[in-house]
């Protein structure tokens, strides 16, 4: 239990970090860079939390693929142009209630419904893609092979731009 | 001290902040659309700790999750391919530049 305690903590920290820092990076190359850590500090939150499965896609997907996309693009716009975060007063404060406001609910939920879950839920089956798969053949078929579809959609209407708009 | 479902919510409300701070107040489109996949990531966090916690036996959060990063995967790709373009008309990325669109 400790350890676990330790690994939430330690990673929680750095994704926050990791996630700060994106934001606050004045070089986009860098903001890629420490959205890539995120990702993949996020994916290892996946495999704490039961889901080994998709910590392995979210590593991949997000934090190889996408990182290596942005990565890029942004050599093809040649963009050197440094970014600077200007947050005006008034949206510091909207922002920063949202924040509280959200904090508040979740305290409020802790104390009425969350109490009774807590970790003694998970089972102690660390591999569960067995039963990922089982779950979407069975019950969500239909929904995966629309977003088989609405992938193919993407991939050819991508193509379609690059083919007649990017060579003019 | 144990681990609980409010830790994992509170860390992906954490999250969800920040990339939703960075969203609205970064210039640049791409930083804009990595803002987004912060969000994204915090909204899996909220999805698969509920299951993990609460609905273990049917993992409808898990197949919403895998759902989610698939679809934010394309409409990534496709948001690149537009800011390319974008960049290749304008010269530019800085969304206070591009503004067509302003009523």
């Amino acid at each position: 239990m400790l350890i676990q305690t330790i690994i939430f903590y330690t990673t929680a920290i750095l994704l926050i970090c990791a996630c700060l820092l994106t934001v606050i990076s004045k070089k986009v190359m860098h903001s890629v860079l420490y959205a890539l850590i995120s990702f993949i500090l996020c994916g290892f939150l996946f495999f704490a939390l039961n889901a080994p499965f998709l910590g392995a896609i979210q590593i991949s997907v997000y934090g190889i693929a996408l990182s290596i996309l942005f990565v890029i693009a942004i050599n093809l716009t040649n963009c050197t142009k440094e970014d600077e975060i200007k947050v005006s007063p008034r949206l510091f404060l909207v922002i920063s209630g949202v924040f509280m406001l959200c904090s508040a609910i979740l305290t409020m939920m802790k104390e009425s419904r969350l109490e009774y879950l807590h970790s003694s839920y998970l089972l102690t089956a660390f591999d569960n893609s067995k039963q990922l798969s089982s779950e979407l053949l069975f019950h969500n078929l239909v929904a995966f092979e629309l977003l088989g579809l609405y992938l193919l959609t993407a991939l050819i209407g991508i193509s379609v731009l690059l083919v007649f708009k990017g060579g003019r | 001290m144990e681990i609980t479902l409010f830790h994992y919510l509170v860390l992906a409300l954490i999250i969800f902040a920040i990339g939703f701070t960075g969203l609205v107040c970064a210039k640049n489109i791409i930083k804009a659309l990595i803002c987004i996949e912060i969000i994204m990531s915090a909204i899996n966090i909220n999805f698969i700790a509920f299951t993990a916690y609460k609905n273990y036996m049917f993992l409808t959060g898990m197949v919403f999750s895998l759902f989610i990063i698939a679809i934010s995967a394309v409409q990534t790709a496709i948001g690149l391919v537009l800011i390319y373009f974008i960049y290749k008309n304008k010269q530019t990325l800085t969304s206070d530049e591009i503004e067509e669109l302003k009523g």
